[in-house]
């Protein structure tokens, strides 16, 4: 696996011949990037890749991601478990619910969901604090953990689709309550975290209006200086 | 040199986290301030003098990119060493930073090791 959540200065990412090895995509250096391992979607025309291919690339991106940023902020090993695709809505209707908003080429919403009693183990882990209860704190944790995941998806991702935009995130936490997402299919990567149930789910649609605005206030970065 | 740093990031636990890395890195540190985004850094370092920035790209009402450019363009505040510490791993942004004139870059997720390596090679 590459070495992601590497520290080091502007200018020595800008440099070739490091011992990062060699650069994948311009200056930065491929631990930035991919594991190694097969591509398929490497080489076509990014903006004509498929359900399918987005699909695989975002469960390999979800799996990477979601691993990496509980090992190195959390010191937390996760497991993932067995990846289905759903249509509608995520299938959470109790807990906790953090959901960051997606653009660009393609558009959606990435989500991280879990029970109450893991928000707070979550969130203990990464504050090196106890929750017993959800309260702000630990939805402010949620909501970092799930920027760091869904933002790292994000990077992955469009290296092969091109610039995208991140909105932050909105979190919520209650009893049944049901969610919504008009269109697209979910896909969904279950994780075994600290003997609980642990799920990250994106759902992508392909922009057909790229170039223009996608939602109000939410501007394809492409097109917008990438802010 | 006790240094003064300003942490901006419009999240409180990763403010928090900062907090405690500086704390534990073998930095002489004075007084740390905090910032939820852009604007409020902004705010800040006209009331505050700081030694050091420690901060978030993707934030609301003002980014970290349109705060660096701002402080970078500001002859009282261009010295001050501004390190992003980051989801945002596009290459895009990360020239963005550095044409700007960031003095570093560290993605989340980041160890506490990480940081302090950082710190080390700026100061």
């Amino acid at each position: 696996m590459g070495q992601h959540g590497e520290c080091r200065g502007l200018t020595d990412a800008n440099e070739t011949g490091t011992n990062e090895g060699s650069q994948s995509n311009g200056s930065l250096p491929n631990s930035w990037m991919f594991d190694d391992g097969d591509r398929p979607w490497i080489g076509k025309e990014k903006v004509t890749m498929s359900a399918e291919e987005m699909q695989e690339l975002l469960i390999r991106a979800i799996k990477q991601s979601t691993t990496e940023v509980f090992g190195t902020m959390l010191g937390i090993e996760v497991e993932a478990g067995e990846v289905s695709a759903t249509k509608g809505s995520p299938a959470p209707t109790e807990g906790v619910v953090s959901l960051i908003g997606l653009a660009g080429p393609w558009m959606g919403t990435g989500s991280l969901s879990c029970n109450p009693q893991l928000a707070c183990k979550i969130s203990g882990a990464l504050m090196m604090s106890e929750y017993t209860a959800v309260d702000e704190e630990v939805l402010d944790a949620i909501a970092e953990v799930t920027n760091m995941v869904i933002g790292n998806v994000k990077t992955l991702i469009e290296e092969q689709v091109g610039a995208m935009g991140l909105s932050i995130p909105t979190v919520i936490f209650g009893r049944n309550f049901s969610t919504k997402s008009a269109g697209g299919s979910w896909t969904v990567v279950p994780f075994k975290c600290l003997s609980e149930n642990l799920m990250v789910q994106v759902c992508l649609v392909k922009n057909s209006e790229s170039g223009v605005l996608s939602r109000v206030g939410f501007t394809n970065p492409q097109f917008a200086g990438a802010t | 040199m006790a240094l003064d740093v300003l942490l901006v990031d419009d999240s409180a636990a990763i403010r928090k986290i900062l907090q405690r890395v500086l704390n534990q890195a073998e930095v002489p540190l004075g007084v740390i301030y905090e910032a939820g985004d852009g604007l409020e850094a902004l705010e800040s370092l006209k009331k505050n003098s700081v030694d050091l920035i420690l901060s978030d790209i993707n934030m609301p009402n003002m980014d970290g990119i349109q705060m660096l450019s701002a402080i970078k363009a500001n002859d009282a505040w261009k010295s001050i060493p501004v390190i992003m510490i980051t989801t945002e791993g596009s290459q895009a942004k990360v020239m963005e930073a550095v044409s700007l004139g960031a003095a570093g870059y560290v993605r989340k997720p980041f160890t506490a090791d990480q940081i302090k390596e950082k710190l080390t090679g700026i100061i």
